[in-house]
């Protein structure tokens, strides 16, 4: 029984950081840095002046 | 009552962001505009019974739509029913600022101008007639200074008592329209009548200088007199250094590194004692215990002890930047990396790459022209991230005990010589038609707002945590279950999945000295993320815990060198291994980073291909090499 619930709390944890990890890809997104886009070490200064092209 | 929607617009540099985190704290949600990664930020406060939307919109000197963050703004500003538009306007910077404010008054929005850092502004002898000014341009002016308390209630007060629909544009200002109009229509060539708007407008703005700004002869500015020092040719460059060893002293020495100590001797020691005797306790079958013990505490853990360095480094760079040293760094280094074939503005994302290279990769959006970013995306990874650093330590401690931090010093210095070398032949050939340009606005120093600090901290530093529980965890369990299973059920680790796997990838390094499967599955296991390669040889060779501790990464070498890797690896290949480790395709995360900010499968390919390849070859180099020196 221990080994089911155990089992169970780790499949279901697997579950939602693959799902999170599927939606990442699907959206293109990084959990690295969250999203904080140009603040990322950006010299910019409140996020002016930055972008991808 | 319906929300009120209130847009911010403004000169980067002007205080913007603060005043946007200070009206709507932590209340924020942040994303992307459609199309671009530039961020967008929507903030709700509530004030006086009203709800009010407020967005940060991107920083820009004007709005003629010549880059994405212009398209942006203009678009936004077009498209959508703002009850009201606050110029963010640095009171310092008058003339320069007003250009924006003209150009958005001829859109005919909704502005309210705010006339802010006026500390400054006074402190540099410069004093704006607020009343003239809202007389001249005939919308209503209120004055901030910045991350006051007084000032946020202020505009708060404002946003909700002020009736936009009251406020029409002056004479001064309709006439300027209407010779805006009549330039349009002359029939001159677009680019002569774009320079005859431009001349109308700074006519304009002389003439509201002239007429609200008075200015006394006030000397060196504060700033001024810091750059004398901090900015000067002779010391900057060894200011820069000093201040950098401090930062890295904080995060590696003083702060950051004794804080992950204390977690790591939590979760590795305490926490998996713990966990091993509750679930043993409770009568969990083996499997399931080696499953929570040895697979995902023993790998999620592995990356949380990093988090404390991650958040302190973040930490101190927001603050540097805070201050305004950040664009002065860029400054102090450009003739340097120019030598590198890249500006100025690409120190920093290489200085990020020594902690991770996902910010690295994000950090170089900063970066001006195309051909600096493109280079700073794809030879940023070739550095030391915090994830490469266990490998080296535990390596070095193993095969150079005398030497190792000789030797980790060498793999810090491959990574640098590789990334410039790179630099140079990507600036020469695949970008080569490309320019670039060094524009750098220096902002002057500031105390940083420490609200300001911590939300950008947190805002960079929670996506560590995020990957710890979602691809660290899924990465732990999957490689458990490759290590101990094959096809046909439970098995010894040499007949696992892994080990298959590792074979296969093994057959690459036939020449390299390290053709074991041991080795080719711990390199394929770092793709997934590097500090799984460390993670995969205590594993593989059965050291019972990974720490980024020299002296544990000693006791754990010494557990590894009794279990057969010593016999795995000599010196020279074991050197060869490092090399490639140090240099070969970044991390999934790196890559998908990559391919983010290019928006291409082929550059996010090219990196993952040409590293690998670069890092075979002079990894081969290494190896071969030194046998024929007589290594």
């Amino acid at each position: 029984m221990a080994t089911f619930v155990c089992a169970a709390v780790v499949a279901i944890a697997l579950f939602f950081a693959v799902r999170h990890i599927y939606r990442n890809f699907v959206k293109g997104e990084s959990d690295c840095c969250g999203t904080s886009g140009c603040s990322c070490g950006d010299s910019c200064g409140g996020c002016s002046g930055c972008h991808t092209k | 009552m319906s929300t009120l929607a209130v847009a911010l617009t403004g000169n980067p540099n002007t205080g913007k962001s603060t005043i946007f985190n200070e009206l709507t704290g932590a209340h924020q949600k942040i994303g992307n505009w459609p199309g671009v990664t530039v961020d967008k930020k929507v903030g709700y406060v509530n004030h006086n019974d009203r709800a009010i939307s407020i967005v940060d919109l991107p920083g820009t000197y004007s709005v003629s739509a010549r880059s994405p963050e212009e398209k942006i703004v203009i678009e936004y500003l077009m498209n959508n029913k703002l009850d009201l538009v606050m110029d963010v306007v640095d009171s310092s910077n008058l003339e320069r600022n007003l250009f924006l404010t003209i150009q958005l008054l001829e859109q005919g929005v909704p502005l309210l101008i705010d006339l802010n850092m006026q500390d400054e502004a006074a402190a540099r002898g410069i004093h704006v007639d607020m009343k003239k000014l809202e007389e001249l341009l005939g919308m209503p002016v209120v004055e901030t200074v910045g991350r006051s308390s007084k000032s946020t209630k202020k505009l708060l007060d404002v946003f909700t008592s002020t009736v936009m629909s009251q406020y029409h544009p002056s004479e001064l200002v309709e006439s300027h329209i209407e010779n805006i109009r009549s330039i349009r229509e002359s029939g001159k060539t677009a680019e002569a009548a774009e320079e005859a708007v431009i001349e109308a407008r700074y006519a304009l703005i002389d003439r509201i200088m002239a007429e609200a700004v008075t200015m006394d002869n006030a000397g060196l500015t504060k700033s001024e007199k810091i750059d004398r020092v901090l900015a000067n040719g002779v010391l900057a460059l060894p200011i820069f250094l000093a201040i950098m060893y401090g930062v890295f002293q904080i995060t590696f020495e003083w702060i950051g590194q004794p804080l992950a100590d204390m977690l790591d001797e939590l979760i590795n020691e305490n926490f998996l004692e713990f966990a091993t005797a509750s679930l043993e306790g409770a009568g969990v079958a083996e499997w399931m215990v080696s499953l929570v013990t040895d697979g995902i505490i023993s790998g999620v853990g592995a990356v949380l002890t990093f988090v404390p360095l991650i958040f302190v480094l973040f930490f101190c760079l927001s603050f540097l930047d805070g201050t305004g040293y950040m664009a002065r760094i860029a400054f102090i280094t450009d003739p340097i990396m120019c030598r590198c074939g890249l500006t100025g503005k690409g120190i920093m994302p290489l200085m990020m790459a020594h902690g991770c290279a996902v910010p690295a990769v994000m950090g170089a959006r900063a970066l001006d022209s195309e051909k600096d970013r493109m280079v700073s995306i794809l030879v940023t990874p070739f550095l030391t991230c915090g994830a490469k650093l266990p490998i080296m330590a535990l390596f070095a401690a193993m095969f150079f005990p005398e030497h190792a931090a000789d030797v980790v010093f060498g793999m810090y210095i491959i990574g640098i010589v590789m990334a410039i070398v790179a630099a140079k032949i990507l600036g020469a050939t695949t970008f080569k038609d490309q320019g670039s340009t060094f524009l750098l606005e220096l902002p002057p120093y500031r105390m940083p707002d420490m609200k300001t600090v911590m939300i950008e901290t947190w805002d960079k530093g929670k996506g560590y945590l995020i990957k710890a529980g979602t691809i660290i965890f899924a990465a732990s369990v999957l490689l458990w279950v490759m290590s101990n299973y094959n096809f046909s059920g439970p098995c010894e680790i040499d007949e696992s999945i892994l080990a298959t796997l590792g074979g296969w990838m093994s057959k690459l390094f036939v020449f390299h000295g390290f053709a074991t499967w041991e080795a080719g599955a711990a390199l394929l296991s770092g793709i997934m993320a590097k500090e799984t390669v460390v993670a995969t040889m205590g594993v593989l060779y059965g050291a019972a815990e990974v720490s980024t501790e020299a002296e544990e990464a000693v006791e754990a070498a010494q557990t590894m060198l009794g279990t057969g890797m010593a016999t795995s690896f000599t010196a020279l290949s074991a050197f060869a291994f490092m090399v490639f480790s140090q240099l070969y395709t970044p991390c999934v995360t790196a890559l998908g980073t990559i391919k983010k900010e290019t928006n291409s499968w082929k550059w996010m390919g090219f990196s993952a291909v040409y590293m690998f390849a670069i890092a075979w070859v002079v990894s081969l180099i290494v190896y071969q090499g030194g046998k024929l020196m007589g290594f």
